[in-house]
């Protein structure tokens, strides 16, 4: 693969050098191993205390704490163990729209992400998604890793609808090592995308997702009498363009923003939505700004 | 504001913009297909928009079906519309004389206008006026006012009607009421002014009248030569009343008879003078007459141009003579050129083989049969019989003789036994005109009063049997006649006990006599209802020998004779002809209209009786119904 034709060229990486001094300044003390993960395990750092109940493993309670206090008293540690990222790229046909197109960006993100994951020694997976899970680089950790993973991501293509919630049963029907989930897409997948990230949730991963939408989509110039034909299933609408009905449009656009973000807020997931004519760094930075993937 | 354009090309760009505005209307840009990323959030908006306008579309399709309800309902309801709207009452009185009937120069009737008035009025009512409908001729009365549509069928059922008495009907009731006051109802008058000439102030008139022309036979008769009582003669009257003084006045007229006798006469009449002609009706033998005339210009009414009459005499009389051995009675028969006795094939029993048919008249002298011959009878006799007129008794009869001795001593001077009982034999009064006796005198006859027939008990009916008295007084009947079942003269004496053979009138007496018992009984009708005194079971027939509905009332037959024509009413072995014909001069005289110059309140040209709202409400209750149908069902608008 020549210079030209993948995604990751010097200017990327020029680009990934700055990530990478965001990334840092952002965390400084941090090293291998030293994510925490949400699960409250077994650990060895004293995370708190809680009421025993039945079934609790008893060589957590603290002994000394019921002599002095008379009750059952479990001590609760964080668990330190690495943390799988799981990037989930969705390659429909919806994302080849943009310019560039969303699924370059998209790449270019996954490829970030993978980038810092890697030079930070977390487990890093990237997934393709578009109908089901389409394909899968597995695990990889380490430095000597991120070529590995660009040529992964510079091999992808484009095709077919998107269904996120095939995709997650796929992939988290198998059992997996909590971490942190990234999707990357432009959600527009008719399927119940709630139900979807209830799969994930399910599996008490972590999960930021990042919705990719093209300037066009955003805000849509449309002749006045347009008919509109889906890129993935071929459906047609016909629409008279109007001030009134691009409001609807945004406001539609909204709503269902607003619906994804309030799943996120209610069960702590991160959400965001990026522009794909903007710089991807922004969006990258972007998902550093909420702590999950930088920690 | 005028336009000018003519009404084609108004209507035409009417028509073109309207089709430019509806293609404009319902053409839309063909679309500019656009690949996008997902519809997803393109369907929602368009679903939400969906919904919307499906709400609303909801929100309209209930309003228009309670819209479509109430209209309905109100339709049902007949609603009448606030304001303007009072409860009248009207009284329309139409005109149906004869006159109505004239023909006008468009085709139409007078009659024809009067009832397109007369439903003008009924539509300009509403819906709580109320109408009575009144005519000329009593075919519609009573104080029943009813709506608009009872009116209109009342309007409709009504026709001119000839030979009745027409006048304005008596409102007074109406027009002045009771406790005083302006009268309650308007009273509307729809006429020609010529049959019925005046209506009571404040009765609204409005006319009808047109002047038309018409020609008209006004008089029509036919009567036996005075000289020759077997020959005939026919009298009639033409009148001409000219609209257009252009008409020459050329009538030209036809006189056809039985047998294919025909007179045919042209003649010239000068505008409004009747013009008389008598016409010889040589070669016409008993039987219809009908006279016809036919005018060169207009003529505005068809049943005053024919009349009808009959001749009724026989040219051959076949008499059954049934007599006790009297020769006078042949003798004088026999003078009779049209008659031919016959004797009874059995004298000990005349009547044994007697055929009815076969006989006119049947003369009995002295010997009445105990029941009545099927044929009219000339009897004389002092033995009574139950179907002749009952007697005074004797003792009864030799008072009356005593004091009518009294009053007549020429009776008393002729000594002998017979002019002792003889009495004279006056013709009452009130009988002159009679055809057997008018103008005949029998002052010097006198009568033997031994049985003669009981005047007071014919006078009062009690068992009158039909008789009634020609000669005599009020004890003494000498000469009855009657009617029906067939027509009788009957003496209560032999005529050889009486010297009134001797009298000079008695031949004319005899020949009218046998001419009046044996000709066709013929009465002379206007047109319209028809009294005739027939035998029971008698039925109608008109000149073509139709079956004419009739009805009994009492002793008479009452029927409708609508055209001029000849009319049989047969029953029982007898046959009376009616002569229906219109001979009126004042009927025919269609433009003697009483209104002619004076201001006639026309009618306003009146809305119809469907000007009520609920059709309008039904028709909107469609509209909307289709509009509904085809704006949604159809999805023009979701």
């Amino acid at each position: 693969m020549s210079q030209a034709d993948t995604l990751f060229d010097a200017d990327f990486m020029r680009r990934l050098d700055y990530l990478k001094l965001m990334a840092t300044r952002m965390l400084p003390s941090r090293h291998r191993g030293e994510h925490r993960a949400r699960k409250r395990g077994s650990g060895i750092e004293l995370a708190d205390y809680r009421p025993y109940v039945d079934g609790d493993d008893t060589r957590d309670v603290d002994w000394k704490a019921f002599l002095r206090l008379d009750k059952l008293v479990l001590r609760v540690f964080d668990e330190e163990a690495d943390l799988p990222i799981y990037l989930f790229v969705d390659q429909s046909v919806s994302m080849s729209f943009g310019h560039p197109p969303k699924f370059d960006f998209a790449r270019k993100v996954a490829g970030a992400l993978a980038y810092i994951g890697l030079m930070n020694h977390d487990l890093v997976s990237i997934i393709w998604y578009g109908r089901k899970m389409e394909g899968r680089m597995p695990p990889k950790r380490g430095r000597n890793q991120i070529f590995r993973a660009f040529r992964f991501l510079d091999g992808g293509a484009i095709g077919g609808p998107t269904s996120l919630t095939a995709c997650f049963r796929t992939f988290f029907g198998s059992r997996r090592k909590r971490g942190l989930a990234v999707v990357l897409s432009d959600l527009m997948d008719e399927h119940d995308l709630l139900g979807a990230f209830d799969a994930c949730r399910y599996q008490k991963h972590d999960m930021v997702i990042m919705q990719l939408l093209a300037p066009e989509e955003l805000d849509p110039s449309l002749p006045d009498e347009a008919l509109l034909t889906d890129s993935e299933d071929g459906s047609e609408r016909r629409v008279r363009v109007t001030p009134r009905l691009l409001d609807r449009y945004q406001n539609a656009l909204a709503a269902h923003q607003e619906e994804i973000s309030s799943y996120c807020s209610r069960y702590g997931f991160g959400f965001s939505v990026a522009n794909t004519g903007e710089p991807f760094e922004n969006a990258v930075m972007e998902i550093f700004k909420q702590d999950r993937f930088l920690r | 504001m005028g336009f000018a354009a003519g009404p084609l090309a108004l209507v035409l760009g009417a028509v073109a913009t309207a089709l430019v505005i509806f293609l404009l209307y319902w053409l839309r840009p063909e679309p500019q297909p656009v690949r996008v990323p997902s519809n997803l959030i393109w369907s929602r908006v368009l679903d939400e928009r969906r919904r919307r306008e499906e709400f609303w579309r909801w929100l309209i399709s209930l309003a228009i079906a309670l819209v479509v309800g109430l209209a309905v309902v109100l339709a049902l309801s007949q609603p009448i519309p606030e304001g303007g709207v009072t409860a009248t009452r009207t009284v329309l009185v139409m005109d149906t004389s004869p006159s109505l009937l004239a023909r006008l120069p468009d085709g139409g009737t007078r009659w024809d206008r009067a009832v397109e008035q007369g439903r003008r009025l009924l539509g300009s009512g509403n819906e709580l006026s109320e109408f009575l409908i009144l005519d000329t001729a009593g075919q519609r009365g009573g104080r029943s006012f009813a709506g608009r549509r009872e009116a209109l069928e009342g309007l409709e059922s009504l026709t001119p009607v000839q030979g009745a008495e027409h006048r304005f009907p008596d409102l007074a009731d109406l027009l002045e009421p009771p406790g005083g006051g302006a009268p309650t109802v308007e009273v509307v008058f729809v006429g020609d002014g010529v049959g019925v000439r005046e209506a009571p102030p404040p009765v609204r008139r409005v006319s009808v009248f047109e002047p038309v022309a018409n020609v008209a036979i006004t008089a029509f008769d036919v009567r036996p030569l005075p000289t020759d009582p077997g020959r005939f003669e026919a009298f009639i009257e033409v009148v001409r009343h000219a609209a257009d003084e252009a008409d020459d006045g050329v009538v030209a007229l036809q006189l056809d008879g039985a047998g294919g006798a025909s007179v045919r006469r042209t003649l010239a009449i000068t505008p409004g003078e009747p013009r008389g002609e008598t016409i010889p009706l040589t070669g016409f033998v008993a039987g219809p007459v009908r006279a016809v005339i036919a005018a060169t210009g207009e003529d505005g009414l068809t049943a005053d141009n024919e009349a009808h009459a009959y001749i009724p005499a026989r040219n051959r009389l076949r008499v059954l003579f049934v007599a006790g051995g009297d020769a006078f009675w042949e003798a004088a028969l026999q003078l009779d050129p049209r008659v031919s006795l016959m004797r009874p094939a059995a004298p000990e029993d005349p009547f044994r083989d007697f055929d009815p048919a076969e006989v006119d008249l049947v003369v009995i002298e002295d010997a009445a049969p105990p029941t009545e011959p099927g044929a009219p009878v000339l009897f004389a006799g002092g033995e009574g019989a139950n179907w002749l007129p009952p007697r005074l008794s004797d003792s009864s009869t030799e008072a009356a003789s005593e004091a009518d001795s009294e009053d007549d001593g020429g009776a008393d001077a002729n000594g002998d036994a017979t002019a002792s009982a003889a009495v004279t034999l006056p013709v009452l009064p009130e009988r002159a005109d009679h055809p057997v006796l008018q103008g005949l005198d029998f002052g010097d006859a006198l009568a033997p009063v031994s049985s003669p027939f009981d005047a007071a008990a014919l006078f009062a009916g009690r068992e009158a049997r039909g008789w009634d008295l020609l000669l005599g007084d009020a004890r003494l009947g000498l000469l009855a006649v009657r009617e029906l079942p067939f027509r009788a003269l009957a003496f209560p004496f032999p005529l050889a006990d009486s010297n009134l053979p001797l009298q000079a009138d008695f031949p004319v007496f005899l020949s009218r006599a046998l001419s009046w018992l044996t000709d066709v009984d013929v009465r002379r009708s206007d047109l319209g209802l028809v009294r005739v005194a027939a035998p029971p079971g008698g039925a109608v027939f008109d000149g073509e020998g139709r079956p004419v509905a009739a009805r009994r009332v009492g002793s008479e037959i009452v029927f409708e004779a609508n055209a001029p024509s000849l009319y049989y009413v047969a029953g029982a072995g007898r046959e009376i002809v009616v002569a229906a014909s219109l001979l009126d001069r004042e009927v025919s005289d269609l433009n003697r209209s009483a209104w002619i110059g004076e201001p006639v309140a026309p009618l306003a040209s009146g809305g119809t009786p469907g000007e009520a709202l609920w059709p309008w409400l039904a028709l909107v209750a469609l509209l909307l119904l289709v509009l509904e149908w085809v704006a949604f069902h159809r999805h023009a608008t979701v």
